[in-house]
């Protein structure tokens, strides 16, 4: 199973896709807009290791954080963990 | 146990309190054009300031202007006494942590496991200066109150007790005081301190001290409070190692006798017959609650008593061969249970105003850690006869079951302790830490440590505090959110890239997202408005 976690608490991503390679090829699993501060989604099928959060459309502001986080195969989920994107420093 | 919280509404406008109990709430106020309490207790409000209403989320609300006007009520003591009181089971104010009985009362969720090196270290305090020498420092175990750690050293060579306090998010040194002592230069003077009521309850090696936790000013000083006494077996016993035990107006400690002390002058109200043998300097009283009442449970080779704290009365007394072990440990009370070592046995006893009745038994080498008790089950790391090596074992407390054991390699005398259904104990004369599920006694982790060989380590707030050999104190977080699960590892990027780095700096790589570590991160340049990261998994 693989699956994703993304906390996204300043709301700037406005578009993305998050995608699989298969054989070389990036291929998309899923698209979407936004990703609120609890998306989460599991593929029980996948088989792919190689995963790409492609964040398409983007408002700029310093202070945009994602959370990014792979889930273990227990789904029972290990910590969050942050990702500043884009141009966020603490 | 009670929260009280307010729903800040708008600007200034204070709505419905919210309260989540435990137990009947202790006031009500609807803020309906009064501050009066409508639980029937009394606990009724009056307004500093101006006293305005508005309309709230439900019926009125009080209307506040944000700087000076507020409701005072007469009910902000017992608000903040329950805080406090849960706070305290939250940290680890005396020895054997909050309720004594080596277990944790809450704990936030803890890693399931550690990367190689162990739990995030968060802070490591500065060595204390002692004089070296054999034994130097003592053995005392650091405990946590108030947000700050307190430890007890015994410079022997230098002739001087020390008791320190650290501020426990950073490790910095809020006081220190050292006072002239003297000592035998043996392995004695290892008593835990105990926090009670912004006091520092701390037994040296023959000096009894009641410190101010805040400002570590003298309340007061019993010097010695015990002098060699003609039981005594040996030199080395002529140290006291018995940790403060406080509660029913007297604190309490076992100096041969145990003695119980009147909290505010430090006086000798009573004392009751020696435990014997290596106890009668090394044991710790507990305390067994019954019908309201607390009682002294504590013992040795020689008698084990149960005293009236308020009188120094003896209701029990049960008398032994003066054979059978070491008797360093404390014994644990859990409810009407009471586990301890006799006659060279780990018993498990049912206690009453009669004695213990005893309903089980193992035969079980000392080796000076004392058990934990916790829910229905029994810890101790020992030596039973039909495990051929030390060990970690688990019984059930109610029928006497061995559950699990787990061999230890190079255990040692200092005591485990169990939070979030898994047991930490020092190995190798200090220098391994390990972690077992308590459920089922696997081990879940193994990591280098630097610990002070039998000091025990202390748990509060999700962080591991343990004595080092220097003397200096060093804080772990244990917590799941900051330490990486090998369970989850295969999930982790083996390989990571992005886009676009900041500045292309090493700290905010694709790596940074997939590294577990929570106080790193990707980054990205300004003015960036695409990117991707990419990872893969294992």
């Amino acid at each position: 199973m693989v699956g994703l976690k993304v906390n996204e608490a300043s709301g700037r991503i406005q578009k993305f896709k998050l995608e699989y390679k298969d054989e070389g090829v990036w291929k998309t699993a899923l698209s979407g807009t936004t990703l609120g501060e609890k998306y989460e989604k599991s593929f029980l099928r996948a088989t792919s290791k190689v995963w790409r959060l492609n964040i398409l459309e983007a408002t700029e502001g310093p202070t945009m954080l994602i959370r990014l986080t792979h889930l273990p195969p227990t789904g029972s989920g290990f910590p969050l963990k942050p990702v500043m994107f884009p141009s966020a420093r603490v | 146990m009670l929260r009280l919280a307010w729903i800040l509404t708008g600007a200034g406008l204070i709505g419905w309190p919210t309260t989540v109990m435990a137990g009947d709430p202790v006031a009500v106020w609807h803020a309906d054009g009064s501050a009066e309490d409508s639980s029937g207790k009394g606990n009724h409000g009056a307004a500093i300031g101006t006293s305005r209403f508005a309309q709230g989320l439900s019926g009125q609300a009080f209307e506040l202007n944000g700087l000076d006007e507020a409701i005072k009520t007469a009910i902000d003591t017992q608000v903040d006494k329950a805080n406090a009181q849960s706070d305290s089971n939250s940290e680890w104010p005396q020895w054997r942590g909050p309720e004594r009985n080596g277990a944790a009362s809450f704990s936030p969720t803890l890693a399931n496991a550690w990367p190689p090196n162990g739990p995030k270290k968060i802070w490591s305090s500065k060595p204390v200066s002692i004089t070296p020498g054999p034994y130097a420092g003592g053995h005392s175990s650091p405990v946590i109150a108030g947000g700050k750690v307190y430890q007890y050293v015994a410079d022997r060579e230098g002739r001087h007790d020390i008791v320190m306090c650290l501020d426990a998010a950073h490790g910095t040194t809020k006081w220190t005081r050292r006072f002239e002592a003297p000592y035998k230069l043996m392995h004695g003077a290892s008593a835990t301190p105990c926090i009670v009521d912004n006091r520092v309850y701390i037994m040296g090696g023959r000096n009894a001290y009641c410190l101010d936790a805040n400002t570590g000013t003298t309340v007061w000083l019993r010097v010695p409070l015990m002098t060699l006494a003609p039981n005594f077996p040996g030199d080395y016993l002529q140290e006291v190692s018995s940790s403060f035990v406080v509660g029913e107006g007297v604190a309490a400690v076992v100096v041969d006798k145990c003695a119980g002390l009147d909290l505010a002058t430090g006086k000798t109200l009573w004392t009751t017959p020696s435990p014997g043998g290596y106890a009668l300097a090394m044991t710790s009283p507990a305390f067994w609650s019954h019908e309201g009442q607390k009682y002294l449970i504590y013992g040795g080779t020689l008698r084990m008593c149960c005293v009236n704290p308020s009188n120094g009365n003896v209701v029990w007394e049960v008398t032994g061969d003066g054979q059978g072990g070491d008797h360093a440990h404390t014994p644990v009370v859990l409810d009407d249970y009471l586990i301890c070592f006799w006659q060279g046995k780990l018993g498990i006893y049912r206690v009453s105003l009669d004695g213990p009745q005893c309903l089980y038994e193992a035969p079980m080498a000392d080796k000076h850690s004392s058990p934990i008790a916790f829910k229905n089950r029994v810890y101790f790391v020992g030596c039973p006869d039909r495990i051929s090596s030390t060990a970690v074992v688990c019984y059930n407390l109610e029928t006497g079951e061995l559950i699990w054991s787990h061999s230890v390699k190079n255990p040692e005398y200092s005591s485990p302790f169990l939070a979030d259904n898994k047991i930490f104990l020092l190995t190798d004369q200090g220098k391994r830490l390990a972690m077992l599920d308590a459920l089922n006694g696997k081990l879940l982790g193994e990591c280098p440590i630097d610990a002070k060989p039998w000091a025990s380590p202390a748990f509060a707030m999700g962080c591991l505090f343990v004595r080092k050999h220097d003397d200096g104190i060093s804080c772990y977080d244990l917590t799941a959110k900051n330490n990486v699960s090998p369970r989850n590892k295969p999930a982790f990027a083996i390989k990571a890239s992005a886009s676009n780095v900041y500045q292309g700096m090493e700290e905010y790589a694709a790596e940074q997202a997939f590294d577990g570590d929570a106080g790193t991160r990707w980054a990205t340049d300004d003015g960036t408005h695409q990117a991707w990261i990419a990872a893969e998994f294992s």
